[in-house]
């Protein structure tokens, strides 16, 4: 079959599935159903060797051989692949990488692949799930299905160090095209909602939540930076693309001391916010730092916008 | 005089991938500064790089630093020659685990092969992996009891439900576990760790 | 016909010398010259064989003097380096033993076989020996068909062209002027001065830069010889050494010889822009000086800009001038100017991170600058009136980060180089700031500090002595601190003693970036345009790194100033002298040696069909008409006996001397028999 005829298939990744990311995936899908988007996940999908499994350690060639295995099945089901989670994106491009240049991998794993009669495309296409809203379904069309511009809302945007980098697996990889220390993707998307994009200091440093188990002190000061930065310039809330990520950050505000809690929102979730759809169907019932003050600014504004007569108030209805 | 062994260590050093410019290292302090965990680290990356070319490999075989790398890749993009810190540190890192095994980085190699070794064997069994089993696997049952208030908190918020809940702490999150639906599919993985995964057994 | 005949023909040259080099270990290391010797002595022609340390020594040359007149030889066929090292060399020690020039064969067994092979590795020597013996016998056979070619000689133009008016220009212009000769200076801008009419003061003595320059500046104004042409860009370039022709395009000015300089027009228009003198930190007016010493000391009008020019309205100007000067009606013009040595200044353009080096936030915050933005806040005439103002609130800051090696030295913008001049140029800012604020806080950030030339070392020791902190480190990031408009910076200090904490943030008022150089805008089209040769940066390759530092890869076109390489000023003035040097150099001769070989066209023979002239690709065949017959005539002048027309010509008559059609086929046997 002709390659153009490829489908987008979402890869979820364990974190999302089963794991702390829950609200990730239900508030992806509730936002995609509304712009109209159907998800067809990717068939029989397994783990991608997460960040344990890696380059050190004898890690490397499984971690590799995990990631193609998947790369097989979105051949046999012709699909190209769009992920939510950026260590499994980061992980599936590795994969792509290492098998496409690394010929005695290349070999074994072919070689495995062969048992059970699969093969690899090479040039199966591999999007993180941001840049499939940016791309595939449009920044025009977001913008048609928003319903209450966020404007005024302060959105401090946190990319985290695995969307970008290492900049050589994205060499071949035509959806990256900016900076691997500033990637604007974030703050185009956040741009369309109307919010008041502040600038981000600490834009793709690590938050630490790969050593939350192992060395929670450094998790700890790493995300102290984030937070204060996010503080200085005043955010309402801290807009992320990873499921662990927002885990990290949402969970730990209490483990460190702080002038004041910020509500942590993935990206899908601030475009449901503003496309009206009700709380609970984003999974932010799930967040553990309290998104309240949020919720009563966007409604505060929404009050405004629609001219109806209205005092700040502090207590809103979650759904 | 440099003696043998150092050269020889440099030269296993630039053995491993990403790691051939090590001795192009002009010293800026880039690498260090922008480590987010260089705070931790008793040296840092450029100490680190400077300690093998100068030949002080004994501190360097003994470090922890390479243990306290997240990578980021954050040094890897800001470095003015090339030298890629981060390739370096994993590179040390192999070469402790492999080679060397020093006597001060025993507990610390154990804490990790242990982590290792539960990951590995949950993507054996069930193709897929779960953060709660991790976790709770990790930090065994007491451990697992001073993240009580996190616990609380995902009660609280629904993110766990009582009755998993219930389930994770009498099977000691053995019940956490995701399984792939499609057997086969699991037995693929399980054939593909076979072969390609070799550690830590 | 000519060229099914060729093997019957036999060839003219019977007596032949073959001199082999060693060239020292170049040679020697990798090919045995003695097998060479052994292997051409076996053809018969080949009276002589024989090899030495260096053929080009005097001793080397003494030898080939005395085996022509020993062995009576025809022709020579030296076996060494590339003819473009030496074959003036041999055909002057030739002609000395009473040959012709031409007479001489180079085989190329340095570049072409012992580096190309072997050079800096250990290798097997038997078959580049065996390539060597192959192209020394290739040139035995072209040897053995050439023939005694006349010498010509071409007049030069005496007429110079700089490209650039920035003080590599300058000097060079002033320079070739005095000692008699015409220099048409041309200039980009609208007024002459280049980068260093924009700097406050230079290194390491400290004096003011405008009381330097502007007098240089003024004596191009006044000097007969020179004739300046500012708002002029290059468009086309032919030629050859001693005869260029460039073409310019010398924009309009709007403004005739009879401005006095007086300001009443830019008081009067009404259209604000701005200024790119000052790093846009302040407006100028559509018409405007560039600044008060300009020279020539006109304003002009900025085109795009302009309402009466764009829209036919206002002309506010026109009705102000008190001496009528303004000139709507003005036309761009093209003009054609001869040649016979062109110099090329065109400077360096400041490097500014913009998406690159993100980690440094440049263009973020107005309180991160560049060198460049400093020296106008410092100048007199800038807009701050001389005050190290923040950009963001106009308030002298308390603190000053100075950040050395941004794009210059660093990999990830593949700019590998060292810019040469910013080390010296931060201390200098700083030094002057320090002098003029004692209490500010100053810090410089460097890898290394390059203090190399005469007085520099001094002004880095005053610098120190000063309290300003060298702080060896390159910053790893410079954030954006919200509300205050500081910059943080985090750095890792290398010199930090055991046991104290290398890895600081710290908090600083402003902070201005050693932007490297790169090659000035429209830089790698002018070199296209000339010919030029550029390195992977864009800068302009100089004919020999070592030897030859002021002469471009093309003959008769020379380097002056950063265009080459990133320089300061006294290596600039330097370079700049010396290009004149050689300029004058080559008017004084009057004439310079023409390519003996031109293509030899039998006009009874030519049936006219013009495809010779079609492939010439330096236009010098053209058709004449004899008796109503159509034949194409070569000018010798711009004949460079490529070749071209003697391979396409389809009835073969056409002769190239010293690559003759025989040769060639003998060559080409020989290589592959």
């Amino acid at each position: 079959m002709p390659k153009n005829e490829r489908v987008w298939k979402f890869y979820p990744g364990c974190s999302i599935t089963e794991g702390f990311g829950t609200d990730y995936q239900i508030s992806n899908a509730n936002v995609l159903h509304e712009l109209n988007n159907e998800i067809h996940f990717l068939d029989d999908w397994n783990c991608c060797g997460a960040v344990y499994l890696s380059n050190y350690s004898g890690g490397h060639e499984a971690s590799v051989a995990l990631g193609a295995l998947n790369l097989a099945k979105a051949t046999q089901q012709n699909a190209n692949l769009f992920v939510g989670c950026s260590e499994c994106y980061r992980k599936l491009l590795r994969s792509k990488y290492f098998f496409n240049t690394d010929p005695k991998l290349h070999a074994e794993i072919e070689d495995f692949l062969k048992e059970d009669n699969m093969k690899v495309d090479s040039d199966i296409e591999i999007e993180h799930l941001l840049d499939y809203y940016r791309l595939t379904i449009g920044l025009d069309n977001i913008k048609k299905a928003i319903k209450i511009p966020l404007k005024g809302i302060r959105l401090y945007p946190y990319i985290g160090c695995l969307f970008t980098r290492p900049n050589s697996y994205h060499k071949d990889n035509k959806y990256r095209h900016s900076n691997p220390e500033h990637p604007t993707e974030l703050n185009e998307f956040l741009d369309v909602l109307s919010a008041d994009v502040t600038h981000s200091n600490y834009l793709t440093e690590c938050c630490g939540a790969s050593c939350v188990l192992t060395k929670d002190e450094m998790s700890n000061s790493m995300l102290n930076n984030i937070f204060s930065d996010a503080n200085d310039f005043n955010a309402d809330a801290i807009i992320t693309v990873c499921p662990m990520c927002k885990f990290n950050l949402d969970s730990r505000q209490s483990k460190i001391k702080l002038k004041r809690k910020i509500p942590i929102l993935q990206f899908t979730q601030i475009l449901g916010l503003a496309m009206e759809l009700p709380p609970k169907k984003l999974g932010l019932n799930t967040n553990i730092t309290t998104i309240k003050p949020l919720l009563n600014k966007i409604q505060y504004i929404k009050q405004v916008q629609k001219g109806e007569e209205t005092k700040y108030s502090e207590e809103v209805e979650y759904d | 005089m440099i003696s043998a062994d150092v050269i020889e260590f440099q030269k296993k050093v630039m053995s491993y991938p990403n790691t051939e410019n090590l001795m192009a290292c002009v010293n800026c302090g880039t690498c260090t500064a922008s480590c987010p965990s260089s705070d931790f680290m008793s040296y840092g990356p450029r100490a680190m790089i400077r300690g093998i070319i100068t030949g002080n490999i004994d501190e360097v075989r003994k470090s922890e630093d390479p243990w306290r790398c997240v990578q980021c890749f954050m040094c890897e993009i800001k470095c003015p020659r090339d030298v890629k810190p981060v390739y370096i540190m994993m590179a040390l890192k192999e070469i402790a685990v492999t080679e060397n095994k020093p006597e001060e980085l025993k507990n610390l190699v154990r804490k990790e092969k242990k982590l290792l070794k539960i990951f590995a064997k949950q993507i054996k069994k069930s193709g897929r992996i779960s953060e709660f089993h991790t976790a709770l696997a990790y930090k065994g049952l007491l451990g697992s009891a001073k993240e009580m208030d996190l616990g609380l908190d995902l009660l609280l918020t629904g993110r766990i439900k009582i009755k998993d809940a219930m389930k994770y702490g009498l099977t000691f999150g053995q019940a956490a576990e995701t399984k792939m639906p499609n057997p086969e599919a699991r037995d693929q993985v399980r054939r593909l760790m076979e072969r390609f995964y070799t550690f830590g057994d | 016909m000519i060229r099914s005949s060729y093997k019957d023909k036999i060839h003219p040259n019977k007596n032949i010398g073959v001199f082999v080099c060693k060239c020292g270990h170049n040679i020697a290391e990798y090919i045995d010259v003695q097998e060479v010797v052994d292997e051409v002595k076996k053809d018969e022609v080949v009276k002589i064989a024989v090899f030495d340390e260096h053929t080009c020594s005097l001793a080397g040359q003494q030898r080939i003097k005395d085996a022509i007149k020993e062995y009576n030889l025809d022709a020579v066929v030296i076996s060494a380096c590339s003819p473009k090292v030496h074959e003036g060399t041999f055909q002057k020690c030739i002609k000395e033993a009473g040959l012709n020039e031409s007479m001489l064969s180079i085989s190329n067994i340095r570049e072409q076989c012992s580096w190309a092979h072997g050079h800096g590795k250990k290798t097997d020597t038997a078959p580049i020996t065996e390539k060597a013996i192959d192209v020394t016998k290739m040139g035995i056979e072209r040897a053995k068909y050439l023939t005694p070619l006349e010498e010509r000689f071409t007049d030069v133009v005496t007429h110079a062209v700089v490209i650039g008016g920035g003080i590599a220009g300058i000097q060079a212009a002033l320079d070739i002027a005095n000692s008699g000769y015409k220099v048409t200076l041309i200039e980009r801008e609208a007024s002459i001065g280049g980068k260093m009419a924009k700097f406050n003061k230079v290194f390491p003595t400290n004096d003011c830069s405008a009381c330097i320059l502007t007098p240089k500046m003024n004596e191009v104004a006044e000097n007969q010889n020179i004739r300046l042409l500012t708002l002029t860009e290059v468009l086309d370039f032919k030629g050859s050494i001693g005869d260029f022709t460039v073409t310019v395009n010398k924009k309009a000015r709007y403004v005739t010889d009879a401005c006095t300089f007086c300001d009443t027009c830019s008081q009067w228009c009404p259209i604000k822009i701005p200024n790119p003198f000052n790093m846009d930190m302040d407006n100028r007016k559509a018409i405007s000086r560039v600044f008060e010493s300009a020279v020539p000391a006109r304003y002009y009008i900025e085109p795009d800009y302009c309402t009466k020019l764009l829209k036919d309205k206002c002309g506010a100007c026109k009705i102000k001038c008190p001496v009528d000067a303004i000139d709507f009606t003005m036309q761009d013009e093209l003009e054609d100017i001869k040649a016979g040595a062109v110099i090329v200044a065109t400077g360096f353009k400041a490097y500014e991170p913009i998406n690159e080096l993100t980690h440094l936030n440049y263009g973020n915050s107005k309180n991160i600058i560049t060198l460049l933005t400093s020296e106008r806040l410092l100048a007199a005439n800038g807009c701050s009136g001389g005050e190290l103002w923040r950009p963001s609130d106009m308030t002298i800051p308390n603190s000053i980060a100075f950040v050395l090696c941004v794009g210059s030295r660093d990999e990830q913008v593949n700019f590998e180089a060292c810019s040469r001049a910013c080390c010296m140029a931060t201390i200098k800012n700083a030094s002057l700031v320090k002098e003029r604020y004692p209490d500010t806080n100053i810090a410089i950030f460097y890898i290394d500090i390059r203090t190399f030339g005469k007085g520099y070392e001094e002004a880095y020791i005053r610098a120190q002595k000063l309290g300003i902190r060298f702080i060896k480190a390159k910053p790893a990031s410079v954030r954006v601190k919200p509300g205050t408009e500081s910059v943080i910076v985090e750095y890792e200090d290398f010199l930090t003693p055991q046991g104290m904490k290398p890895v600081r943030k710290e908090e600083f008022e402003l902070a201005v970036y050693a932007t490297g150089m790169r090659p000035a805008d429209g830089a790698v089209e002018l070199g296209h345009m000339l010919g030029l040769s550029t390195d992977k940066y864009g800068f302009f390759m100089e004919a020999h790194p070592k030897l030859r530092p002021v002469d471009s890869t093309v003959d008769g076109i020379f380097l002056a100033g950063t265009c080459q390489y990133p320089k300061d000023i006294p290596d600039t003035v330097a370079q700049s002298s010396g290009a004149a040097a050689k300029v004058i150099n080559l008017f004084s001769k009057g004439q310079i040696k023409a390519e003996p070989a031109w293509a030899q066209i039998p006009k009874e023979l030519c049936s006219g069909c013009r495809t010779c002239e079609t492939v010439c690709p330096y236009n010098a065949i053209h058709m004449t008409q004899e008796n109503g017959k159509m034949y194409a005539e070569v000018n010798p002048n711009l004949c460079k006996a490529c070749g071209l027309c003697s391979a396409t010509c389809p009835t073969g008559i056409i002769n190239a001397p010293s690559y003759c059609d025989e040769a060639l086929y003998a060559q080409i046997q020989l290589a592959f028999r």
